[in-house]
């Protein structure tokens, strides 16, 4: 089961769109860095912090793109280990 | 796509986090600052197409100190302290590469109040604003217009302190007018706020008269010195404020050649700026040359 994922408490974030689409700039306070998310990452990193469902972050990707758990899970996977390294995204339990 | 490239993000967005970052460092550390100028303006006092480029807090003085080891602890590095900043010896500039430019300030140009009694009074009033989602201490709205005319009235010629005025006191309704003129009386900003009123003259005999004359209307560095000079409100402060004007400003020489200066160097500029002083000061003596700078 994948662990539950939450949007930490010490973090900036600022929505905004601009001529490449929706875009999200988000930096774990007070040292940052500032992450830019967009596309596959943004809606990754949406579904993390506001799940849409009970399924785990994985099968709700997919879901949304169409497509199956294994095509999506390593990218998936390694974006959220990217998420969670950079501070924009924290682990609420191991689940 | 997970970027963190600094190219990709715009400054607005930049500065937001940044306002965030120092009140999260501020928060978790018990010191009371507040939030000026720039994106931290309640949007009725911003004029469209008013753009930001720093960050400013004002800090409480007590918390200066513990505030710049903090701020020091965390990546930010100084790079104009306080003595080489401005004629009032006000604020200190940081550097952070991530969140860029921060002015910290220890007291406000034109409010003569003592500073730890005036950061009471606007700390008193504050609201908050919220910046990249993160809860903002901020002054009141009134506080907020008077701390952005009293830059405006030091902004000699600057077109968008002008707008500032139109927007902020020209426009402002009589409710609101009422308003920053108590925190005029009561933070003791009559000089300043005098030159918003085209009222100066009638402060003469102030000694900051001269200073805010030459702020508010151009003058040379000589006209700068001896008005700092007469705005010293001691002898002891004269004397150094003399003795500084003949010394070269290292930190200063440094940012704008944006490396370590030699020792030569050093010396070259300690004869370069008194002559070029005496060039101003016979550039506007010209006969032919009507107004100064």
């Amino acid at each position: 089961m994948s662990p539950t994922l939450r949007l930490p408490e010490r973090i900036g974030v600022i929505e905004a769109s601009d001529d490449e689409g929706d875009v999200v700039y988000a930096a774990s306070l007070p040292d940052g860095p500032i992450v830019v998310l967009r596309d596959s990452a943004l809606t990754i990193w949406q579904e993390a912090v506001m799940p849409t469902g009970d399924l785990g972050i994985v099968e709700r990707v997919a879901a949304l793109y169409g497509v199956s758990v294994v095509e999506v899970r390593e990218a998936v996977d390694a974006c959220v280990a990217d998420l969670l390294a950079q501070g924009v995204l924290e682990v609420a339990s191991p689940g | 796509m997970v970027t963190t490239e600094e190219t990709t993000v715009p400054t607005h967005v930049r500065l937001s986090l940044a306002h965030a970052a120092v009140q999260t460092l501020a928060d978790d550390h018990g010191i009371d600052l507040l939030h000026v100028k720039g994106l931290a303006l309640d949007p009725t006092l911003v004029w469209e197409g008013r753009t930001s480029s720093d960050v400013d807090v004002l800090v409480r003085p007590a918390h200066v100190r513990p505030l710049l080891q903090l701020l020091g602890a965390h990546g930010w590095k100084v790079i104009t302290s306080f003595e080489a900043g401005s004629a009032f010896e006000h604020s200190t500039t940081l550097w952070h590469d991530q969140w860029e430019h921060l002015d910290l300030h220890r007291t406000f140009p034109g409010i003569d109040r003592d500073p730890s009694r005036a950061f009471d009074l606007l700390w008193r009033e504050r609201g908050e604003a919220r910046i990249a989602g993160v809860a903002c201490a901020v002054p009141s709205v009134p506080a907020q217009a008077l701390v952005l005319l009293l830059h405006a009235a030091r902004a000699a010629g600057d077109a968008r302190a002008r707008r500032d005025v139109e927007h902020v006191w020209d426009a402002a309704t009589p409710e609101r007018r009422t308003e920053i003129a108590r925190l005029v009386e009561e933070l003791g900003a009559k000089v300043a706020f005098s030159v918003i009123l085209g009222e100066l003259e009638s402060h003469r005999s102030e000694p900051e008269y001269a200073l805010w004359k030459v702020w508010s209307t151009g003058g040379t560095r000589i006209d700068e010195w001896r008005a700092r000079v007469k705005a010293a409100p001691t002898l002891g402060r004269k004397a150094r404020v003399a003795l500084r004007s003949v010394l070269v400003n290292v930190e200063h020489l440094e940012l704008v050649r944006h490396r370590p200066v030699t020792r030569t160097e050093i010396v070259v500029e300690f004869f370069a700026r008194p002559v070029r002083g005496m060039r101003e000061e016979l550039q506007r003596r010209r006969p032919d040359r009507g107004t100064q700078r």
